[in-house]
């Protein structure tokens, strides 16, 4: 308990001083609501939208979630082909970072044509963006295993099967937690943007709807929500980690 | 490498998995079923998609209404609204949805481009558009717009009616100048001195600096200077011939609820406020409520509802084509149907 009130009170402090500088400070030069309204007014509209949010929030996050499921269906498959073939990796790898370099805003719409205005674009976004640091980062970890590891194994008697499941599996481990943890960052984005073209509900809906009606405060209680969901599904990735690949932070304890 | 020879085998079925994952993939994303409509089958509901011209706001009340009032389902319609940062008119022509939100400054380069939608309503009559400026710049007629600068998205049919309108007006259209805002609040680029005027919807961003904001404004309206511009009408509801064609008794069902919608917002607006915004509530209650007030009075002002005159489009497509916004002429009187007007 108190390690944790060590760890966070100084970001948390940090982050209350600011908010009162913010509100003090919109009070003293009195700025209009619609070019900065005071973290008390956002709260206000916070307490209004309260009752349409949990609909928002839900749609954003199956969204964010089913793409993230699939990125990581994805990501590691394509990590082992890549990892297993030279060819593969010449052909993969190039249009791996083209796929990366097409702009999501451009490529929705394009999504809902093929695919209908479901939640199948949105999904499809979020992996899009998601398995991408998931097959970088394990195709790493698989390049770095210790290859004195795999012939100590082999030199035991393993055979291809045993190699694969005690030496490479947790070797790829943390990178592919690494890789998730930059998905699951940017898992909610994505579904905000995939919601542009085309939805009737959702964060990136309710930002839409809020611009639209001029409610910066209610665009700033949307910010606050999408920031909140991102830290969550980051905390609980790395708690996954932490889980599946005890050693990496008992030897990191140890140091 | 001892890579090669573990992953042999695993390379095989992963590539399997992977195909018949991607095979899966593509028979789930299949739209095909949606622009079919087998008539008013006895307690059975029909989907039908609707795309809004970005998001939900009083054009859109009478839909909202029949909508909650269930007026579509009474015609056997299952409707759903979607809101869509874009223009519907593409996704309509291409079968994606049945009905869309446009304007009429985009289903004539539609149809110029072959892409096939028909406007079957007009959700209000006398195009409401106007220049907006702060009071304290002093525009009070279109000459007065010379030495200003315009704040505006850059499109090409902003810079002619700027032009066309300044010009009618005995003013020099050169001496205006254009400057891009993109998506930004416009109140906070005029208050800055960013640009002096801007394109705003009297509907909308009119009540929000008048009643809402409480601004001194100005506000030059486009139905004022009818004999310098053309009438246009916008927004407008669209859908897709090869639709119209092969199902006509959905249109028609489709209409018969929105128009009943319509009249109901133009006789009650508080309701109709209201009822848009319970589908909504994240939208400005003042804003609403002051938007559905002025706005019943301009939904029908040429006899019905959503009835729509060639002649209107006729001058508009001629005015595209001259100010060279459209590629080639097409025949105004294709472009729009009052045959589902109820």
């Amino acid at each position: 308990m108190q390690i944790l009130i060590k760890q966070y009170s100084p970001p948390l402090l940090l982050l209350v001083l600011l908010i009162g500088i913010w509100e003090a400070a919109v009070k003293l030069f009195e700025t209009e609501t619609y070019i900065l309204p005071a973290p008390s007014l956002i709260w206000e509209a916070f307490i209004e939208v309260l009752p349409s949010l949990p609909t928002h929030i839900e749609t954003t996050m199956v969204e964010a979630l089913a793409g993230l499921g699939l990125a990581i269906v994805i990501g590691p498959l394509l990590a082992i082909l890549i990892f297993a073939s030279g060819f593969l990796r010449r052909v993969l790898y190039p249009l791996l970072v083209v796929s990366q370099n097409i702009p999501v805003i451009v490529l929705a719409p394009i999504l809902v044509i093929w695919m209908g205005f479901g939640i199948m674009p949105k999904v499809v976004v979020v992996a899009l963006v998601g398995f991408f640091p998931i097959v970088v980062n394990t195709v790493e970890a698989l390049n770095n295993t210790d290859r004195e590891m795999v012939e100590l194994v082999k030199s035991m008697g393993a055979g291809q099967r045993a190699i694969f499941q005690q030496v490479l599996i947790p070797a790829a481990i943390p990178g592919f937690f690494s890789g998730l943890k930059i998905a699951a960052t940017y898992a909610i984005l994505g579904a905000v943007i995939g919601e542009w073209s085309g939805a009737s509900s959702g964060l990136g809906i309710f930002i839409n709807r809020s611009q639209a009606a001029f409610r910066l405060d209610q665009i700033f209680v949307a910010i606050v929500i999408i920031a909140s969901l991102s830290i969550a599904l980051f905390g609980t990735v790395g708690l996954l980690a932490r889980v599946s690949s005890p050693w990496k932070y008992i030897s990191k304890q140890g140091e | 490498m001892f890579t090669k020879k573990i992953f042999r085998k695993l390379r095989n079925a992963t590539l399997l998995t992977a195909s018949s994952l991607l095979v899966l993939f593509s028979l789930s994303c299949g739209t095909d079923e949606q622009l079919t409509w087998h008539g008013q089958i006895e307690g059975e509901l029909f989907p039908v998609v609707l795309l809004l011209d970005w998001t939900p706001n009083t054009n859109h009340a009478g839909i909202y209404i029949a909508a909650q009032k269930g007026w579509y389902e009474e015609e056997g319609i299952d409707l759903t609204i979607l809101d869509y940062a874009g223009e519907p008119t593409q996704l309509v022509g291409a079968g994606e949805a049945h009905f869309g939100i446009s304007n009429a400054e985009s289903v004539i380069p539609a149809r110029a481009q072959g892409i096939p939608v028909i406007s079957i309503a007009t959700i209000i009559t006398k195009n409401t558009s106007s220049l907006l400026s702060l009071q304290e710049e002093g525009i009070t007629r279109p000459r007065d717009l010379e030495g200003k600068s315009y704040g505006g998205w850059g499109g090409a049919l902003e810079t002619q009616i700027v032009e066309e309108l300044v010009r009618c007006d005995g003013g020099d259209p050169k001496k205006v100048k254009f400057t891009e805002v993109g998506n930004v609040d416009y109140l906070v680029g005029m208050e800055r001195d960013q640009y002096d005027f801007v394109w705003i919807f009297d509907a909308w961003d009119g009540i929000r600096y008048s009643e809402v904001e409480e601004k001194d404004i100005s506000t030059l309206a486009f139905r004022d200077y009818e004999q310098c511009i053309p009438n246009w009408y916008t927004p407008i509801i669209i859908t897709n011939q090869t639709l119209i064609k092969e199902y006509p008794g959905l249109i028609k069902a489709f209409m018969k609820a929105t128009a009943r919608g319509y009249e109901f917002a133009i006789e009650n607006p508080e309701q109709a406020a209201n009822i848009l915004l319970t589908s909504v509530p994240e939208l400005d209650k003042e804003l609403v409520h002051g938007s559905a007030r002025w706005l019943s009075n301009f939904y029908a002002t040429d006899g019905d509802w959503g009835s729509q005159k060639l002649k209107v489009w006729q001058e508009f497509e001629l005015f595209l084509r001259e100010a060279g916004l459209t590629s080639k002429k097409i025949d105004a009187a294709e472009a729009f149907t009052n045959e589902f007007i109820p």
